[in-house]
């Protein structure tokens, strides 16, 4: 048996208009502006959006990285546990 | 600018990653199926080509995670009824669209007539109804946990008199559970979906490991992340223990997150839920919880029993949702059914097993 080789093809369908909206993605954002208790705007990849905290019991400040999903912040990204997960990764590289 | 996400695509970690994943697999020395439940790690890890460069002794084979694919024809041809008998207005997710009903789906209903609209989420839906007070409007919702909670919020928040909310919201724990306990699929470890776990916890995955002596690793979404999942639940194999892993510490903490878990437990009950062609599974859905049965659309509108069909013209959704067959094995993958002209719901979302096969088109061959 040999290798096995695969390679990954786009293929472009004609995708309707109506595909561009997909609910079911939290997508990484950039707090840029704290507009009032319950909204902040946030910038995903250098799109500006405002959204909800009313699911968040962290405070938040500008800065921060969420995760945004239809509008409402879900999650707060925990720096430390990020450089954590850096610090891992270099033992792995390392071993 | 969005999160530095380089260092989790690092090619270096990548392939230290991929030689950790095939050193242990040859220590190993068997087989392994890893099961993933979320629709983005299917769209994330084809799309950065991890099936390839793992050793071809681990198959990754995707589950019911894609809430758009598990809803069943029922649901959708229950709101076209709403919709056809109470002249009500429907507001759903773009992807909800082409979901086949039993006799249309909602952008064929639009086609005839019916006033549906598009919308990013359950506030924008809110808006449209705050504008428009003389018509009403219904939110068709659907998703897991992490979509239930901001529906949830607007739940109990909400008293508008002419909206209401059609809840087809299901739970991942539970259908964890039932996946495991079916005899026809083996596979030795989930690796649990990022986003809902950034919810719920860890916890709830808990007694999968306990009870069933089944390994859990909750991964992120870039390579690293899912490479680094797929590497605890090997580990885990190998040292033949079970426990939750938790890979996405940087967002997933192990009580999840609490105001959301207790916007959820406010608005909702845990009830039965239909998935597409696998029929009814007890506690795996979100009912509206009877407090807030004025703006459950199931209780404010009377409908009546429905026939309906789940599967049509030899579509084989419910196999490849549990994983039991690829979408290469169903014949009408990409001739009959295809992501512009969709006969099953997995070729919908662009997180459906069937849409992220045709889309990414994988071409194996050997050397």
């Amino acid at each position: 048996m040999g290798r096995i080789i695969c390679r990954i093809k786009r293929v472009n369908y004609l995708i309707r208009k109506v595909d561009v909206n997909n609910m079911c993605l939290a997508i990484p954002g950039l707090i840029c502006e704290i507009v009032s208790k319950k909204r902040v705007m946030v910038d995903i990849t250098g799109v500006r959006r405002e959204a909800d905290t009313s699911l968040l019991e962290e405070p938040l400040e500008v800065g921060d990285y969420v995760l945004v999903h239809t509008g409402f912040i879900i999650s707060k990204l925990d720096p430390e546990q990020a450089k954590e997960d850096l610090k891992l990764w270099d033992e792995i590289l390392s071993s | 600018m969005s999160e530095p996400t380089q260092k989790y695509r690092d090619k270096k970690i990548v392939d230290a990653l991929i030689k950790k994943i095939t050193q242990l697999t040859e220590e190993i020395g068997e087989k392994i199926r890893i099961m993933h439940v979320c629709g983005t790690h299917e769209h994330d890890l084809v799309k950065a080509g991890l099936r390839s460069l793992l050793p071809k002794e681990i198959d990754l084979i995707a589950g019911p995670g894609c809430p758009v694919c598990v809803s069943s024809a029922r649901d959708v041809d229950e709101v076209l009824w709403v919709a056809d008998n109470h002249n009500v207005i429907i507001t759903t997710f773009g992807d909800m669209m082409r979901v086949p009903g039993s006799k249309e789906s909602l952008y064929q209903a639009q086609g005839r007539g019916v006033d549906v609209r598009v919308v990013y989420s359950v506030s924008d839906a809110l808006k449209l109804a705050e504008q428009t007070p003389d018509r009403d409007f219904l939110f068709f919702s659907v998703g897991f946990e992490t979509t239930s909670c901001v529906t949830a919020a607007e739940v109990i928040r909400t008293k508008l008199p002419n909206f209401s909310i059609y809840s087809s919201h299901k739970l991942v724990p539970p259908a964890m559970e039932l996946l495991v306990q079916r005899d026809d699929l083996e596979f030795q470890g989930f690796l649990a979906p990022g986003h809902v776990s950034t919810i719920i916890g860890a916890k709830p995955y808990g007694f999968i490991a306990e009870k069933y002596n089944f390994p859990v690793s909750i991964a992120g979404f870039e390579p690293v992340d899912i490479l680094m999942g797929i590497y605890s639940l090997l580990k885990q194999i190998k040292e033949g223990t079970a426990r939750v892993d938790n890979d996405y510490k940087r967002y997933v903490k192990y009580e999840g997150n609490v105001a959301a878990l207790r916007t959820l437990e406010e608005a909702y009950q845990v009830s039965e839920a239909r998935w597409r062609g696998l029929g009814v599974w007890p506690d795996t859905g979100h009912e509206i919880s009877a407090k807030y049965s004025y703006i459950d659309a199931k209780k404010k509108y009377n409908i009546p029993e429905l026939p309906s069909t789940d599967l049509q013209g030899g579509c084989i959704c419910d196999e490849i949702l549990i994983g039991k067959s690829k979408p290469h094995q169903c014949k009408l993958f990409k001739k009959a059914c295809r992501p512009d002209h969709p006969i099953g719901a997995c070729m919908v979302s662009h997180e459906g097993t069937c849409n992220v096969a045709a889309t990414y088109e994988e071409i194996m061959w050997e050397e």
